[in-house]
């Protein structure tokens, strides 16, 4: 175990330099063919768990309400909207969006599909479409103006009060689609549009657009900060054939790090999109200091290898640890409640290690294969007179007469940056990702100036029991509470049921002003309603603002801003009204939306960021201590990151711009990189002390090798993010503004304030000591031995923690209503109970008729309904697979993760799992038949009502979404009652069947209806296969620890006996 | 084949048949006839057939609550060996977990990890070769050791340790069912005059196996970390004082990835072996370090068929001074060692005709072995396999060209209960 990492690097990459590189190839290409199966998700939403309580709500609320989530499209004329002319236009616009893909038509609000309540001429109450054709002249489209500004629903909805602006309100299926039906939208527009200005906004757009146009962003900004980085290398050292490794272990990092994330089963987010932004010049980081030190010592030693050795074993130990506390820093991200964010940590984390492992091999490796030819004339420019070493000079030399000047500059920056910091606002709003001037910038300014707005939220009152809604005093209660929320500057308008009583009401009275209110008994107001129901409107848009039985309402709270701050504002404003005005029957109320559930995650990321960074921030700190084994030197080395964080947040809240995603990610990247500067610094100056013993001449030697490569990583890195300014996203902007700051003053302090340091502390930092002759290198080659058994625990240990956080993985949840019979069947079948044991007895007869059979005992436990599901199977017969015990991890939407324990040898083996329709245990059902396939892969279309062997049933036909080797059509027989599959037939070509399964036999057991006998007929093979269940247990309480390796080992005997 | 029944392994027997009355015991077991002709008549050993022999084993599980009894006994007739009659525990353990985390498994038992097909990097557990080249079951691949394992669990995570206190080198061809490649002679030999047997080290407390592995799931990726410290296990020393070949001392360092890949399974293991007998690798007797590894990829491409391939290779430390301090003329091994191996495995009639191919080829060494075996399923008790091994190589010292006259097919019938 003595033999050190140092050596073995020396013999590997110095020896063996081919070996490295083939190595790294070899592994570079396994990872790279990871990378086409990258998935991408730009939902904000994920940025909460799947099961977060206000996701959860969300969706429940959306899923009771029957609501999706809107594109908002408005049409500005400055000489009035409401001619014949512009309505015509914008009927047909509705009616050929009504037909895009994915667009909820039946729901689209807009005055060609709205209804509008009112007595017509003969005193008959009739709801019916606003504007059902085209007005034919500008007196009816006025008239369309007044109705629609008569109606409290539609007022300041559909149309600005002075008749300038129309919107119309695009709900779409999957918010995910928002980008390309947008797109199809604009075409739609410029086909009719006579030349008035068209605005296309709404959050769903803006994030899915920025999901877009992030990726477009990456593949510039990326290669191009990588561009100007190496062109910067190329002008310091001059010489591409050394200046292209950097850039090699830069872009391996990159493969690697994404390579594992795809392998992983990660989707890629907005944040981890920044994954190669980050890598790239922390990456580079390390290649620059080799290459710098094996620069200005090559003329010494004339010799590659001698060169190359000493370079590793001068920046071994700096630069592990610039790497640790790097690697810390990002993975303290993982300590954050939001999933995208920790797999962002922990990849560039491993980013990071990577980076580090390869510039210590593969740079030395590529150094050695340089032929020494081309290196003649490599490092021979006279560094100590160049431009850079002139600039360190006036520096050292202005720092040796102000020293006291920088330190009370210092101070003074600190203080003013602590202003600063209490000055942060913490607010965010997606669609600020943009640039001002960006088309969705400029489109929500002019929708939101004239209309009431197009930020969504639902604000959703439970009266608790039927009816509650049809009292007059809880109506009026939330007509005051409507009231009150409109008081806000955000909000634009809040419509909900009152509005619809009141108006319904006001018609019913002929038009009567006084009437315009809820009546005062619940008989009135239930007959107002029913009125409405039955008068020939949609009563699905009345149960928009309703639950169906009346226990509660919902709110449709308009907001003109999506800024975080307005919808926190909004959100207190309703918590006080219901504080300060009890409700008159007891009412829960909460609410939901996008605006809302980004107001949510947000909360937790500032918490979350700031428990990251403090952390972080301590364990840095016990790591110097440890280098330096010294704690004055540990906190000298805290200064420069503290500092700079200060400054660069100090600096966000004078500025005022608010703390938002990107800064706040931000924080664990300054601090993982401005400690680097100091490490290098502070670590040298020691080095350099301890050969010549004299501290003048260690302060000057500071400013020559050190200083040179601390300042040249400065502008390299500084310069190479350049680019990122000219971004037409914000985060990306940020991002740039980010790097250059924290690279400019982590550097700065680094040659300023500890110099500075060093005059003032020189007798306890220095003690003075007999140096010694340069090239007797004994205690140091004891000490890096020394240290190096030391950072071999530490780099276990930091691998140890990176490797425990776990990868949070997504439970995704789609279930659009079309399916709905599907899911409940599948959940019928295969989700019954939380959990669930049984014997089956599989028998397998082929068409001879001889048999086979297989016995097993089978566990399932349920995480989630419809999702997460494991099962775990231990089998008895036949005698050759007696005691082989099978584990499933089934994710839905995903490949299933299944491993196989082969008791002959001991020997767990994870096994391929792509071929779902391959036989299971060599019967005629597949692998997905005993899993059940998820309702989601397949289209699903109702067929017919029917009955089947004497029940009543659904069939529904089913055809998969992806090329499927199983089946190409399937129908399945649903039983009315109790939802389970009586009968599906599988289908490949032609109209006969080439499996059907059936349920024989079906007992009720712990009050589920179970199939307890079902067969596979396999009508191509003219054989089948019977399952039969017995001892059925459900919600037997299993562990979720049984479904891991340790079981698939030992079967848990209380269960199998 | 070693016979083998020690006072520990009979008193975990014992332990097992007298489990607490209130487990549960299950006995099971199969009854095997196995017979093997080499069709090579050149072949230097005392008889033509490469197996004859019939097998009982006899398999007993008892478990109560928390500790699980195991035992495993073969019976063999075989009327081409003395004694005719032979016992052999295969297995003979007790598992029992300490609190939730830790289980402990003490005695006479079955190990194998890593991520490879037939080809073993990290996984130093004895192996017979003897039993895989006269075409037994491929669990009699994995030979039995008398081991203390303790297994660490935590979550996805978990981490092994495996003691053996007394070394078990793996099974080898000795020149009596199977000629072998002796440098000496500079020859493939066989027969009494041949056995050949290398040196084990003595059974000191020193002289142990110490095997640890710590592995974990990242996503669909399996990962783990190996640790061995014993010798070779294979005698690959030679002690020229004593005219005899010995065990040298080995560790190793590893570690493999297992992962889903292009609708199939990727894996990748490497294995730094550390010979701590030649660190400078300039004894010709002792091996050099060397690092070992290997990439697979394994699909199913029908559901009747499945195909895999790997690519393995081994580099040789200090090669130059290996070759500077070799005696003139004698055969060299190369810096760097390829071999190529691809397994069919195809299923027909319901899964019940199993038919597998396996081929390991060396463009290094030039040298082939081809394993090939036909298996029907006539009901689930009775099975019957035919099947071949095959070997061919340009020099008769590599590998697989030493057992190039070892050319054999067999035939099987088993019966299960």
């Amino acid at each position: 175990m003595r033999r050190s990492i140092r050596r073995f690097i020396e013999e590997f990459s110095i020896e063996h330099p081919w070996l490295i590189i083939a190595m790294v190839t070899a592994i570079t290409v396994f990872f790279a063919v990871q990378l086409p199966g990258i998935k991408i998700d730009t939902d904000p939403e994920n940025m909460l768990r799947a099961d977060e309580a206000a996701r959860l709500f969300d969706h429940e609320v959306k899923d009771e309400f029957a609501i999706s989530d809107f594109i908002a499209v408005g049409v500005v004329s400055e000489d009035g909207a409401f001619n014949s002319r512009l309505l015509g236009d914008v009927h047909a616009i509705v009616e050929e969006i009504s037909e895009i893909e994915g667009v909820v038509a039946d729901d689209i609000l807009s005055p060609s599909t709205v209804d509008d309540i009112r007595q017509d001429s003969e005193g008959v109450l009739t709801v019916s479409t606003l504007m059902e054709d085209p007005p034919e002249n500008d007196a009816e489209a006025e008239f369309i103006l007044e109705r629609i500004k008569s109606n409290p629903v539609l007022r300041g909805k559909l149309a600005s009060d002075d008749g300038k602006a129309i919107a119309l309100f695009i709900p779409i299926e999957s918010k995910n689609e928002s980008h390309r039906i947008a797109g199809e939208i604009r075409e739609i527009i410029a086909r009719h549009s006579s030349g008035e200005d068209y605005f296309i906004a709404g959050l769903p757009v803006a994030e899915d657009s920025f999901g877009a146009e992030m990726f477009r962003q990456m593949a510039l900004s990326a290669p191009m900060a990588g561009l100007i980085i190496f062109l910067l290398l190329l002008l310091f050292f001059r010489n591409w054939k050394v200046v292209i490794s950097p850039m090699i272990v830069a872009v391996v990092s990159v493969i690697w790090t994404i390579g594992l994330l795809v392998m992983t089963g990660n989707t890629v987010h907005i944040m981890s999109s920044m994954i190669p932004i980050f890598l790239i010049p922390i990456a580079v980081l390390n290649s620059i200091h080799i290459i710098s030190e094996f620069h200005d010592e090559f003329q010494r030693y004339k010799h590659k290898k001698t060169t190359i050795r000493n370079t590793i074993l001068k920046l071994f130990t700096p630069m592990l640890f610039t790497s640790l506390t790097t690697v810390v820093g990002f993975a303290s991200l993982a300590l954050t409640p939001i999933p995208p964010v920790r797999v962002f940590g922990i990849f560039v984390a491993f980013g990071i290690a990577v980076a580090w492992l390869l510039s210590i091999t593969f740079n030395p490796a590529f150094a050695v294969l340089i032929p020494t030819r081309s290196l003649r004339n490599f490092g021979k420019t006279d560094e100590a007179h160049g431009p850079l070493s002139r600039a360190l000079h006036v520096l050292r030399d202005f720092n040796r007469k102000h020293y006291r000047a920088v330190l009370a500059g210092s101070a003074v920056i600190v203080v003013i940056s602590a202003i600063g910091l209490s000055r942060i606002i913490v607010n965010d709003n997606p669609v600020k990702w943009f640039k001002s001037n960006h088309p969705l910038r400029v489109a929500d300014a002019a929708l939101n100036e004239h209309l009431a707005g197009t930020y969504m939220n639902y604000f959703v009152i439970d009266g608790g029991e039927e009816d509650a809604m049809k009292d007059p005093e809880t109506l009026r209660y939330i007509e005051r509470l409507q009231r009150h929320l409109e008081k806000s500057p955000f909000v634009g308008a809040a419509t909900g049921l009152p509005d619809i009583v009141k108006k319904v009401s006001f018609e019913l009275f002929g038009g009567d002003p006084g009437k315009f209110a809820i009546p005062d008994s619940r008989r009135e107001v239930a007959q107002d309603l029913f009125l409405f129901e039955i008068s020939g409107g949609d009563p699905g848009d009345l149960f928009k603002f309703v639950s169906e039985d009346y226990s509660k309402v919902n709110l449709w709270v308009q907001l003109n801003q999506g800024d975080n701050s307005s919808v926190r504002s909004v959100v207190e404003s309703a918590k006080d009204f219901m504080e300060k005005n009890p409700p008159p029957a007891s009412l829960d109320a909460a609410w939901a939306g996008m605006p809302y559930i980004n107001i949510i995650w947000q909360e937790k990321m500032v918490k979350g960021m700031l428990a990251a960074l403090l952390s972080s921030f301590a364990a840095v700190f016990v790591m110097m201590v440890f280098l330096f084994r010294s704690p004055l030197l540990g906190l000298i080395s805290m200064l420069p990151l503290s500092i700079t964080i200060m400054a660069v947040y100090g600096a966000i809240g004078f500025v005022g711009k608010p703390y938002d995603m990107p800064i706040a990610v931000l924080s664990s990247l300054t601090l993982g990189l401005s400690i680097d500067f100091a490490i290098h610094f502070l670590k040298r100056a020691k080095n350099i002390h301890n050969e010549t013993g004299d501290f003048e001449k260690t302060y000057s030697e500071m400013f020559e090798g050190p200083g040179r490569a601390i300042s040249r990583n400065v502008l390299v890195i500084a310069i190479g993010f350049v680019p990122m300014f000219f971004s037409t996203l914000v985060p990306y902007i940020t991002v740039g503004s980010f790097f250059f700051a924290i690279m400019m003053i982590s550097g700065a302090v680094t040659m300023l304030l500890l110099p500075s340091i060093f005059i003032v502390l020189r007798k306890k930092m220095f003690p003075r000591g007999p140096g010694r002759p340069a090239g007797e290198d004994i205690r140091t080659e004891v000490e890096s031995q020394l240290k190096e058994e030391v950072m071999k625990v530490g780099m276990i240990v930091a691998a140890a923690a990176v490797m425990l956080v776990s990868l949070p993985g997504f439970a995704r949840s789609a279930t659009p209503d079309a399916e709905a019979l599907m899911k409940e069947a599948h959940l019928a079948m295969f989700y019954a109970g939380d959990d669930g044991i049984s014997e089956v007895e599989m028998k397998i007869v082929n068409s001879k008729g001889k048999e086979r059979v297989r016995e097993f005992t089978m566990m399932r436990l349920d995480i989630e309904d419809g999702g997460r599901q494991m099962y775990y199977t231990y089998f008895r017969k036949p005698h050759d697979v007696s005691r082989l015990t099978f584990l499933v991890h089934k994710l839905p939407e995903e490949n299933d993760s299944r491993w196989l324990y082969i008791p002959s040898v001991d020997l767990i083996k994870r096994i391929s799992s792509d071929d779902k329709s391959s036989s299971f245990v060599g019967s005629d059902f597949t692998y997905e038949d005993v899993s059940g396939r998820h309702w989601t892969e397949d289209t699903h279309t109702f067929l017919r009502e029917d009955e089947y062997d004497g029940r009543a049933v659904y069939v529904v036909e089913s055809k998969p979404k992806k090329k499927y080797k199983g089946f190409t059509r399937k129908v399945t027989f649903i039983d009315k009652e109790n939802h389970l599959v009586l009968r599906e037939e599988y289908f490949k070509k032609g109209d006969t069947p080439e499996r059907v399964f059936t349920a024989e036999t079906v007992e009720v057991i712990d009050g589920i209806p179970t199939p307890t006998f079902r067969k596979m007929e396999n009508i191509k093979k003219n054989q089948y296969t019977t399952v039969e269940f017995s001892g059925i247990r459900y919600n037997v309480g299993l562990d979720e620890s049984i479904f891991t390796e340790r079981y698939l080992k030992n079967p848990p005997r209380e269960y199998i006996r | 084949m070693k016979r083998y029944s020690g006072p520990a392994a009979g008193l975990l027997l014992f332990a097992a048949l007298s489990a607490p009355a209130a487990a549960d015991t299950d006995i099971s077991g199969f009854l095997q006839g196995l017979y093997g002709y080499g069709i090579d008549s050149r072949n230097p050993v005392p008889s033509e057939l490469t197996a004859s022999e019939v097998r009982l084993q006899l398999r007993l599980e008892s478990f109560s609550d928390n500790a699980e009894y195991f035992g495993r006994l073969d019976l063999t007739y075989d009327d081409h060996l003395d004694p005719v009659v032979g016992a052999e525990l295969r297995e003979g353990y007790v598992k029992f977990g300490v609190g939730r985390r830790l289980d402990m498994k003490v005695g006479r038992q079955i190990i194998t990890w890593g991520t490879g097909d037939l080809i073993f990097i990290n996984d130093l557990f004895p192996k017979d070769w003897v039993s895989f080249f006269s075409g037994r079951d491929d669990q009699y691949l994995k030979a039995p050791q008398n081991a203390l394992r303790f297994t660490l669990y935590g979550g996805s995570t978990s981490l092994d340790f495996v003691y053996t206190p007394r070394f078990t080198p793996d099974v080898i061809p000795s020149g009596m069912r199977f000629s072998y490649y002796n440098p000496m002679a500079g020859d493939i030999v066989g027969g009494e005059d041949y056995l050949f047997a290398g040196r084990a080290p003595e059974a000191e407390i020193g002289n142990g196996e110490f095997s640890a592995k710590l592995a974990r799931y990242f996503g669909n990726v399996d990962a783990a970390l190996y640790f061995y410290r014993g010798f070779y296990k294979t005698p690959v020393g030679m002690d020229t004082s004593a005219v005899e070949a010995y065990y040298p001392r080995l560790m190793v360092y590893g570690g493999s990835l297992r992962s889903p890949a292009l609708g199939g399974v990727f894996w990748i293991e490497t294995g730094f072996y550390d010979s701590r007998g030649d660190t400078d690798g300039n004894d010709p007797l002792v091996p050099n370090r060397s690092l070992e590894s290997m990439v697979g990829f394994e699909r199913q491409v029908t559901s009747a068929l499945t195909a895999n391939l790997q690519y393995y290779t081994g580099y040789m430390f200090d090669h130059d001074a290996y070759t500077a301090a070799l005696p003139d003329g004698a055969p060299a091994e190369e810096e760097m060692y390829h071999l190529l191996t691809s397994r069919v495995t195809m299923l027909f009639m319901m899964e019940n005709l199993n038919v597998s191919l396996f081929a390991f080829y060396s463009p290094s060494e030039e040298d082939v072995y081809g394993r090939m075996s036909m298996t029907y399923k006539y009901t689930d008790a009775v099975s019957v396999a035919l099947g071949a091994n095959l070997f061919h190589g340009e020099d008769e010292y590599t590998t697989f060209g030493g057992f190039q006259r070892n050319d054999n097919l067999y035939l099987k019938l088993t019966y299960g209960m």
